[in-house]
């Protein structure tokens, strides 16, 4: 494991084009493919748990990687670029499979690096350092407090092993170190109340930065809490939380509804497919637990085909407000096909795998509380009615000819059509759940 | 050309299938047999979700239905869609639409029924929004919202069916749980528009006439209605939910047949007419009669589309001019389809032995039986008044010596064209009694009261003798009373304007408040403040003296060693 | 050649709908981008001649912590409830060329909602609205047990012959 890391990694660093990058990338996952037949019939590695979430989670970080790698490929910094997705791999890599607490808690932090000199190098307004700020001070204030929590435990086991085997300690802890926890990895999922730092990074961030920060990043929360879940006092946490997620659940797709920029509404949906997770969390139940890996996977998959689209429009128009961007499908029926399909993708409708991650989360939470029948009903009212404003207004509205498109190059619909049709074999992974 | 032979593959492929289903449907039928193919697609954990088909003789001869109706649309969308060059995306949206009704309609998971009933509401949102006009985008977008509705319920059906008992297949039998019973009823309603979802039916005519065709006969609006009698077994187990539901549909049929009678536009008053047969079916289904109501639905289905097709040809050579006062001089220059219209509307008067009289007066009869209170009998012959007086109009309005508007281009209809609504108006003519004596077994004949019998034809005397006599249709002068019956009685006035108000007014001031305001200021300035705050101490630091920092360092570092 | 021409004619023409009166107030994005709230009347005059608006029609959004600095406060106007027949520049918002736009402006686009004030108002709308089905569910209801009833013979079954006693109806 070691010599391949170190191997491809001088590789790597002495070769600056980016086909011997997309060969390592598919290397790396020709490899943990084969470590994880080798593994199967044991559930540890020495130091990587080789599970179903982080099977699912390595998948979807090379998929997103790979598709936002083609689509900067425009950019000229090839080696800083290099750079940047090559860390982002390894600390991805590091969160979804370790078992060490510790090391958890150190990819978890290290990968706000990458995504920050994306934002601050790439970004293109002057905005981008506050909004690069905002995204430090709301992981690192929400964070720092695990470190406490790390010491308890350690103190409590004697070892940063989270695998239960090693855990002398089986019940669960304080209320308060709970809450720790959850806001640790909330902050990055993120749960609605610490999701400010989202939307002003997506709209600062570039288009590819973007489709690895909800691709990847807001999936460590994710797999964090899926690690610590054991650790939680979860009777607790939902007497507390339960109402407020409920009713945030709601009042997430409230506010996508009254978005005027495109890329902002993709920012707050996938916050409002997010909230799902605490819910989910909340009613730990082996469905549940199946449940967050598929929404994970899915929103993987469909949001950062939702931020390419959202570049290639911007390209087009030079703006991303809704009111300017119409009638798309007379002048681009690529483009538009692709954005219904998107649409039904990020809407979870039928046919696409998606709905089973939906049909799964109200299942299985269904048992949290009765009132939860009405909540989910305005859920999945509104989350139609959001996804037809962007759709509605963009796609099918009457154009006119005072506004003003650029042609968009061939070569620009090649990620675009990369992700589409990675994507097919990408959900066939749900027979394998 | 290529439209063409677009056309003519999918009407080859749908007339073949058709051909199956009929043969499936007439040995299945003959033979009383039921297949039940189950094809377990994955097992998802510790439930297997498992594909499963249930063909009996209602799903059988119902998709064979569908598979005629739709084969004659793609003969006929290639005359009527011509002047659209957009052939491809129609027909394969169309073939979208049909697929996912037959999907509807031969499954019986709830899960994978799901995958029928959204693409139902999506893809008739797409075919809604074909002519891209502002209006269009506004009827289609209220039609997805409204079937959204239902989607929602479907889903929370779902999630409650799996909650009390992990089988989401229609024979699980064991479940009473009211609230699952209700929202599976509430999410039927919803697509076949009884009483508070019913605006979105007249706004769907925005989509092209062949595709309305479809929608209002056999595919989006029967949907429901046809799985409220898969789910019969299960309905039918709830006395309230089963009187709400009579209640309702027959308020539905009531002022579908009142709004008819003020409307003026064509296509729109064919909407309400479907509506009003929504209304009559789903009674019919609710008081107890399953098969006859499914019977009905079939006859409709038929005569309906070929009525909506028919009106179509007349339109087209009225400049898609839809008012109904320029009818007159479709009867002159398109004999041919004006007698194809006769035969759909003699079938939907029910006149007798028309496919149309076996469905609907037997319903009229047994409804006799069915102990149903005073004032539902009366509603439900009003509501046949109605329907005979809305389709007199056509006939009247078909007989007027003025031709308000000469024809201005003439489109003639291939012979092809003409030939397969010859067909189909044949094929309404004897499917009710084919059906009744051949394959809707179950019947049971009743003898009647000669008053009971009369009654409908009696209405219908009057009517005729009325129009056709005194020259003369029932109108109100009062201007208000008028508005009130022609928008549902304020229905669908209060839908518009109260999803727009809730949607700007309330979720605006619930997004200002809080997003944008108390945790917009909480959460997000007060980190910028602080952030400035610290920003401006560091750059104080910096700016002293470097020396006198590092004294500074160091002495507090002394002091911290010192103190540990 | 008589393309060329066209073209420039057009464009001239287009230049000359919109240039012509006077020079519009609002641009480019940069001009729609809110000042300080107006306290003095020269300010407010200044910002009514900034988005080209009458001193007596321009008023701003109250300045309470929510509102949009100098901005004009236009009120609520949908799309569909400007005239249809207009001829606009933008057909799509009916828009002139230069004209400041509501804040809202995206969710007040015509096929989003449908705010045209309509013949009756709508307190009266959803009174009679109430009324009608109210009193039809309503009067169901109550005549529910009132029953059609058509007298019936009474069901035989071919056991009735064997025993005597036995009854399988009431009268």
């Amino acid at each position: 494991m070691t010599t391949f890391l170190v191997s491809s990694l001088y590789m790597f660093l002495f070769s600056h084009s980016s086909f011997l990058f997309v060969l390592f990338l598919t290397g790396f996952w020709f490899y943990y493919l084969f470590s994880t037949m080798m593994y199967s019939n044991q559930s540890y590695d020495y130091l990587y748990l080789m599970d179903e979430v982080s099977l699912f989670m390595i998948f979807m970080t090379v998929f997103v990687l790979f598709i936002s790698y083609i689509y900067s490929i425009t950019f000229k910094s090839n080696f800083k670029l290099n750079l940047v997705f090559f860390s982002m791999l390894i600390f991805c890599f590091g969160v979804f499979t370790t078992q060490n607490m510790f090391l958890l808690y150190f990819f978890y932090e290290c990968s706000l690096l990458p995504i920050l000199y994306i934002i601050i190098k790439w970004g293109s307004y002057p905005e981008r350092s506050l909004s690069a700020m905002m995204l430090l001070i709301y992981t690192s204030i929400f964070t720092f407090p695990f470190i406490a929590v790390m010491f308890i435990f350690y103190s409590l086991n004697g070892s940063f092993s989270l695998s239960l085997p090693f855990m002398s300690l089986m019940s669960p802890m304080s209320l308060l170190a709970s809450l720790v926890i959850f806001c640790t990895f909330a902050v990055k999922l993120p749960v609605y109340g610490l999701h400010f730092w989202l939307p002003m990074a997506h709209v600062e961030a570039p288009t590819f930065g973007s489709m690895i920060l909800a691709g990847v990043l807001l999936k460590l929360g994710g797999v964090g809490l899926l690690r610590t879940i054991s650790l939680l006092d979860l009777p607790a946490l939902s007497s507390l939380t339960l109402g407020y997620f409920m009713v945030f659940l709601v009042y997430v797709t409230v506010v996508c509804l009254f978005q005027s920029d495109f890329k902002r509404l993709v920012a707050y949906s996938s916050v409002s497919h997010m909230m799902a997770i605490p819910l989910l969390l909340l009613s730990n139940n082996l469905m549940s637990i199946k449940s967050i890996i598929m929404l994970m996977l899915f929103h993987g998959l469909s949001s950062p085909i939702l931020f390419m689209l959202v570049g290639v429009i911007y390209s087009m128009f030079s703006t991303r407000q809704l009111v300017l961007i119409r009638g798309l499908l007379l002048t681009s029926p690529l483009i538009s096909l692709m954005l219904i399909l998107a649409f039904f993708f990020t809407l979870s409708a039928p046919p696409f795998p998606s709905f089973v991650s939906e049909v799964y989360f109200l299942m299985s939470s269904m048992g949290l509380s009765s009132y939860l029948v009405y909540f989910f009903f305005l859920f999945t009212f509104l989350s139609l009615a959001y996804n037809l404003n962007w759709l509605s207004a963009m796609v099918f509205s009457s154009s006119s000819p005072s506004i003003t498109t650029m042609m968009v190059s061939y070569s620009s619909f090649m990620p675009m059509i990369t992700s589409f049709l990675l994507c097919v074999p990408m959900t066939l992974l749900m027979y394998l759940m | 050309m290529t439209s063409f032979y677009n056309h003519l593959m999918w009407f080859t492929f749908l007339f073949t299938s058709f051909c199956f289903s009929l043969l499936m449907s007439f040995y299945i039928s003959y033979m009383n047999q039921a297949l039940y193919v189950s094809i377990n697609m994955f097992s998802l954990w510790n439930n297997e979700m498992s594909v499963s088909f249930y063909l009996d003789y209602m799903s059988s001869w119902f998709s064979t239905i569908i598979l005629l109706i739709s084969s004659v649309i793609m003969v006929y969308s290639y005359f009527y869609m011509a002047p659209y060059s957009k052939s491809v995306y129609f027909l394969w949206l169309t073939n979208l639409f049909i697929f996912s009704m037959l999907m509807v309609v031969n499954m019986s998971n709830l899960f994978f029924l799901m995958l029928g009933w959204d693409g139902l509401g999506l893809v008739s949102f797409f075919l809604i929004v074909y002519y891209q006009n502002q209006s269009s985008i506004t009827s289609g977008m209220f039609t997805l919202l409204m079937n959204r509705l239902g989607d929602s319920f479907f889903l929370l059906t779902i999630a409650l069916f799996f909650y009390t008992y992990p089988d989401l297949t229609m024979f699980s039998s064991n479940l009473t749980d009211f609230l699952s019973l209700t929202l599976l009823l509430l999410t039927f309603m919803t697509k076949s528009a009884i009483y508070p979802f019913s605006p979105w039916l007249p706004l769907a005519m925005a989509a092209p006439t062949p595709i309305s065709a479809l929608v209002h006969s056999s595919t989006l609006v029967t949907a429901g209605l046809y799985l409220m009698m898969r789910f019969s077994y299960l309905l039918y187990s709830s006395y309230t939910l089963m009187q709400l539901l009579l209640i309702l549909s027959l308020f539905t049929s009531f002022y579908a047949g009142m709004n008819s009678i003020f409307e003026k536009d064509l296509k729109k008053m064919i909407a309400l007419s479907t509506l009003s047969h929504l209304g009559f079916i789903g009674m019919a289904f609710s008081s107890g009669l399953l098969h006859l109501a499914f019977f009905h639905m079939l006859t409709h289905a038929l005569f309906k589309s070929l009525l909506f097709m028919t009106m179509g040809d007349i339109m087209i050579n009225l400049n898609h001019s839809q008012d109904i006062r320029y009818l007159s001089s479709g009867m002159l220059y398109t004999p041919m389809s004006c007698m194809v219209m006769y035969v759909s509307i003699l079938n939907l008067l029910g006149l007798p032995n028309l496919s149309g009289y076996f469905s609907k007066d037997l319903v009229l009869e047994m409804m006799n039986y069915s102990s149903s209170s005073i004032l539902v009998m009366l509603v439900l012959f009003m509501n046949v008044f109605f329907t005979y007086y809305y389709t007199y109009q056509l006939f009247f309005y078909s007989f007027q010596p003025i031709k308000v508007l000469p024809y201005q281009n003439f489109h003639s209809p291939m012979l092809g064209h003409t030939l397969c609504l010859f067909i189909m108006a044949i094929s309404t003519l004897l499917f009710g009694f084919f059906f009744l004596s051949h394959i809707c077994s179950l019947t049971l004949f009743y003898p009647v009261p000669l008053v009971n019998k009369s009654l409908p034809l009696f209405i219908n005397l009057i009517m005729f003798l009325h129009l056709f006599l005194n020259t003369k249709l029932f109108t109100s002068n009062s201007p208000m009373l008028n508005y009130y019956f022609s928008n549902m009685m304020f229905l669908s006035n209060l839908m518009l304007t109260l999803s727009s108000n809730l949607y700007y007014n309330l979720s605006f001031m619930l997004v200002k408040s809080l997003e944008f305001g108390v945790l917009n200021y909480s959460l997000n300035s007060y980190p910028k403040m602080m952030f400035t705050h610290l920003s401006s101490y560091v750059l104080n630091l910096s700016t002293l003296n470097p020396m006198k920092s590092v004294l500074f360092m160091s002495s507090f570092m002394v002091l911290l060693s010192v103190l540990i | 050649m008589n393309r060329l021409a066209l073209i420039r004619s057009s464009i001239i023409f287009n230049q000359a709908r919109s240039f012509s009166s006077s020079k519009p107030a609002l641009v480019f994005a940069k001009d729609f981008k809110p000042g300080p709230y107006p306290e003095t009347e020269a300010e407010r005059r200044a910002a009514a001649k900034k988005y080209g608006l009458k001193p007596e029609d321009y008023q701003p959004y109250p300045n309470d912590g929510f509102g949009y600095g100098d901005y004009p406060n236009l009120g609520r106007i949908s799309t569909d409830m400007k005239s249809d027949w207009g001829d606009y520049d933008d057909p799509y918002l009916k828009r002139n060329f230069g004209e400041p736009i509501v804040v809202t402006q995206e969710q007040l686009t015509a096929e989003k909602v449908t705010l045209r004030p309509q013949r009756v108002s709508f307190s009266n709308i959803i009174f009679w609205f109430l009324f009608g089905s109210v009193t039809y569910i309503g009067l169901h209801y109550l005549m529910w047990d009132y029953k059609c009833y058509i007298p019936l013979a009474p069901k035989q079954y071919p056991r009735d012959a064997l025993n005597e006693g036995e009854k399988h109806f009431k009268i």
